[in-house]
This record gives C-alpha cells, structure tokens and sequence, in this order.
C-alpha cells in the first residue's frame, strides 16, 4: 500500500510537469552516504519537475529512500514556487516553498522555505529563513487524544537561517564548473544555522538543454560547541533537463 | 608588514587569553567522539551495575542541574544542600559541570565526595571535554551513558543519562537508548532522559544542538515510548516545550558568574508528573 501511494506520488509530480505548456524542467537526483542515523548506509532518489512561465516557475518533487528508509519509502515531498527579480539590472531569484517529511509513524517534519539567491561571477549566494513544524500523525493523535485536547500535537520552530555559499573555478555561467561552498540545506534536507555542511560540486552543461552535475557532502556535529565530531557525509549526482533550448 | 604581524600575533595572544575557557581546536577535532566514550561507558556499566534507589514512599522529587561549569561553586552548594532533602531520590547534572581543566575536575571530585547522603548522577557537556576533559572525566566518574530505576511501592522509574557533549549521540548510542526504552517500556510508570545538548531550538543563537537527522530519530523514540521528560542544558536559558505526551525542557544554568540561575524539580507521583523551578537566591 506504501509503494503504491509512493508511485501514486511520483506520477502527479511527472504529470504536473508534463502536462502543461511551455518550458518543462525536470532535475533528478541519486543522494547516497552514511551518517550516526543511518551508519550502514543509505540510498535516496529524488525527482522534482517544474514549469517555468516569463519570470515564474512552479514546482514539486518527492525523494525516495530506496534503501534504509526512516520510516517510509517515500522520504519527503514538496511543493514550490519562484520568481525572478531584478534589481539594479542584477538578476535575484525568488523562492518558496512546503516540505513534508513522514519520518516517523507518530511524527511529521514540515517546513515552510523562503529565500533569496543569486549569481555573480565566480560566486553563488544564497540566504533565507526556514520555518519547522514538528506535528503528530494522524496515528499518534488517534493513539494520544488527550495531546489533542493539551494542544500539544505540534511544535513549531519559526525563525531558522538558511545559507548556501560557494566560490567557483570559472564564471558560474560556464559550461563547466567546479567549486567549493557551504550550506545548511540540501535537497529535502534543512540543519540548523549553527550545523553548516561543507561540499564541493562539479557541473557540466553537456547540451544546451541538458547538464550533469556531482556534489560532496561533509557533515560535521556540534560545530558551533567548539567540540566537534564527524558525523556523516554523502555523494549526489543528478541530471537537470530543460525543454525548448 | 612587520606591523601587521606584530597587529595580528597582539590580536592571537588578546583572543587566547579572554577565551580561556575554550578549546579552539575542537572546533575542528575531539580525541574521543561519542561512540568511542559510548564503548568506554558500555565497560564501565558492565563492571558497575546500574543503580535502583529504593524509595519508601510512591512520591518523590527528582533534582535536575546543568552548566555549573566549575570552577567556583557557590550556587552549585545551594542545589547539593536541596538535594539532600530525603524527599529527592536524585540530583541529575546535565553536562557543563566543569570547564574540562584538571583544577576543575579535582574541585568537583572533592565537592562530590562530600555529600554522601546524594544519589547524584552525572554526565558530560561539551565544557567537560575541553581541553581533553574525558581523560579527567572517565577515570573519575565512569560512564557517561547509563540508566538508573528509581523503585516505589506503586512502580518503578526509568531515568535515563545520555552523552551528547560532542555534539551527537552518535549511532551506538541511539541502538542503545532504542534497546533500554523498548525493554522497559510500557512496565516503568515513568520515563525520563537527561543530556546536556537541547532538542528544540529557535531562532538565532551561537550555540548549536543535535544534527536535525538525530533530532527526528530522538523524537520518534520518545513519543513511540512515551517518554515524560527530555531535560537539557547547553542554552543556559529557560525553554519549555510538550509534543506529544513528552515535555522538553532546557533548564537555566546554575553558574556563578551569571544571573537567573536555577534548578529543575520534578516531581514523581503515582499517574502523573509535574516539575518546577527553584530560584537560587544569590
């Protein structure tokens, strides 16, 4: 019944993209690596197709844990929008967007995202705030009524700095690029302010309509404690294809 | 140039000298990380029991501290001297006890040796382990992950310590406090974990928590097991929070050096729990 409802959700991801006029951008991912949590490993799989009209562009995607899943197969999913903006002739892209996350048969992780990010010759930037919701599932409350009646089935967290810094070999507009940068987000993923991850990244336009790209993550815990430890690092490597180019 | 490097070693000695109560280079490394101190605290129980404190009556308090950061101790005396009330079964230290010297670590081994009367159960922050602090710690406390069961004549009472003082529980730990909870849980009447970093955070601050990956893991256990308390430190200010049916606490510091310091009674009765905050009048 979880494949089912997973597959379900994939296909309205590719339909919403597909079925619509104009300038289609479909971005998948492989994310694998290791981390405390999940020590033996993980493998997670992530489409996300959008539709880009004049200066706006609609989202949505869902990964997929194919192996070692927290809690389901279908990991998390969402829903976004963007808009271009200029400012002073510099071009800035607007961003929001909801994530679920069911990591658990009694809990949910939402997310609400708002950015702003840009390019500007060797560098990207981006920052923004993220706002979390931690509620229980409709099991919990069924198994916890009186959570319920306590107004206590949700935990919300409303001020969380989002970051993504990184500096390039050539231009960002290059065919082919490699650089360094640090982030607190990736993907469906959203740390805390004070747990930055390092990564590095290579991208290749191999068509006009089509590019690669591979990304290195470093994980590190308690960063901000002055007393660290390592704690996970994963790979990525995706594909990111746009029609009518 | 000559200038600049006189300007930049003026400012490297200014910055050594007012932060002496950090290690700066575990911000890059720690000596032991949480698995390696998790085995070392595995060995450590396996020679020293867990401990059952038999208390006569079904109602009892249980005392809660941390970020006492010792050196001086004067505020910490007032929490020993509460503690010795035959009414609280235990004092819990969260972590930030010392300021991971060897002169501190002797200071609290001295104070702890005086106040026989006190249950009192410790663990580590990421002060304790500055400067090598587990090389202090271990040798003198044992472990910094175990659990202890307070016994009533209406039931038992599962408590919980957890180390978290390098920033994650790491994946030992987390089998581990899995394994307790499944084996104790529905048949203790109350479930309560210590450690030192907080759960929930909000908005900007400089001192960060567990990876949000432990976080979520943390979270489905203790609702799954239904866990009465999730008690920290590390903030040094106040946050109270319930989801569920599991109440997360970050309790004031009890440091000399600041103010609004506090301590955290919870008090364990037949069907429910309830805590509050005792002030530690200066």
């Amino acid at each position: 019944m979880k494949i089912h409802k997973t597959l379900l959700v994939c296909c309205l991801c590719m339909l919403s993209g597909m079925l619509t006029h104009g300038q289609i951008q479909l971005e998948s991912t492989l994310t694998t690596g290791q981390n405390q949590t999940k020590p033996e490993g993980f493998l997670n799989m992530a489409i996300c197709p959008a539709y880009e009209l004049n200066q706006w562009t609609f989202g949505a995607g869902a990964e997929l844990a194919v192996l070692n899943p927290q809690n389901t197969m279908l990991d998390a999913w969402k829903l976004d929008a963007g808009r271009k903006i200029l400012i002073k002739k510099h071009e800035y892209k607007l961003y929001g967007g909801f994530y679920c996350r069911p990591f658990s048969e009694y809990l949910r992780e939402l997310n609400l995202v708002l950015t702003i990010k840009t390019e500007y010759g060797h560098f990207r930037g981006m920052i923004g705030n993220n706002s979390r919701i931690w509620r229980l599932s409709g099991k919990a409350i069924e198994q916890w009524p009186e959570a319920d009646s306590a107004g206590t089935i949700m935990k919300k967290e409303y001020r969380n700095l989002l970051y993504d810094f990184s500096v390039y070999l050539k231009k960002t507009d290059h065919p082919w690029n490699i650089g360094l940068g640090f982030s607190n987000l990736n993907g469906f993923f959203f740390n805390q302010e004070t747990t930055p991850m390092l990564f590095s990244r290579y991208e290749n336009k191999i068509t006009e309509s089509m590019q690669l790209f591979a990304e290195c993550w470093f994980q590190q815990a308690g960063s901000a404690n002055l007393q660290t430890q390592y704690f996970g690092f994963f790979i990525k490597g995706g594909l990111v294809w746009k029609s009518g180019k | 140039m000559e200038k600049w490097k006189i300007i930049i070693a003026l400012i490297s000695i200014s910055l050594t000298s007012c932060f002496h109560d950090l290690d700066e280079a575990g911000a890059f490394h720690s000596k032991y990380n949480t698995n390696e101190r998790f085995e070392m605290s595995q060995e450590w129980n396996s020679t020293h029991p867990f401990q059952v404190i038999l208390m006569p009556d079904s109602t009892y308090s249980v005392l809660y501290c941390a970020d006492t950061h010792i050196g001086t101790y004067k505020e910490f005396s007032m929490v020993l001297d509460a503690a010795k009330n035959p009414s609280n079964a235990a004092l819990v230290v969260a972590g930030d006890v010392t300021r991971g010297h060897t002169e501190s670590y002797d200071t609290l081994e001295t104070l702890m040796n005086t106040v026989d009367s006190v249950n009192w159960f410790l663990t580590t922050g990421n002060h304790d382990l500055y400067f090598g602090g587990w090389d202090e710690y271990f040798p003198r406390f044992g472990a910094s992950t175990y659990y202890f069961i307070v016994s009533t004549p209406a039931g038992n009472d599962l408590f919980i310590i957890l180390d978290s003082g390098s920033g994650s529980l790491g994946n030992l730990q987390i089998d581990w406090l899995s394994n307790i909870l499944e084996s104790f849980h529905p048949s203790v009447r109350h479930i309560s974990i210590a450690t030192h970093l907080n759960v929930f955070k909000d908005g900007l601050g400089l001192t960060s928590g567990l990876p949000m990956e432990e976080v979520n893991v943390l979270l489905d256990l203790c609702t799954r097991y239904e866990v009465d308390y999730v008690i920290s430190g590390h903030d040094h200010t106040r946050f109270e929070t319930t989801l569920g049916v599991t109440d997360y606490i970050i309790m004031d510091q009890c440091h000399d050096e600041e103010s609004n310091s506090s301590y955290l009674e919870v008090r364990y009765e037949k069907n429910h729990c309830s805590h509050y905050f005792n002030a530690i009048a200066e």
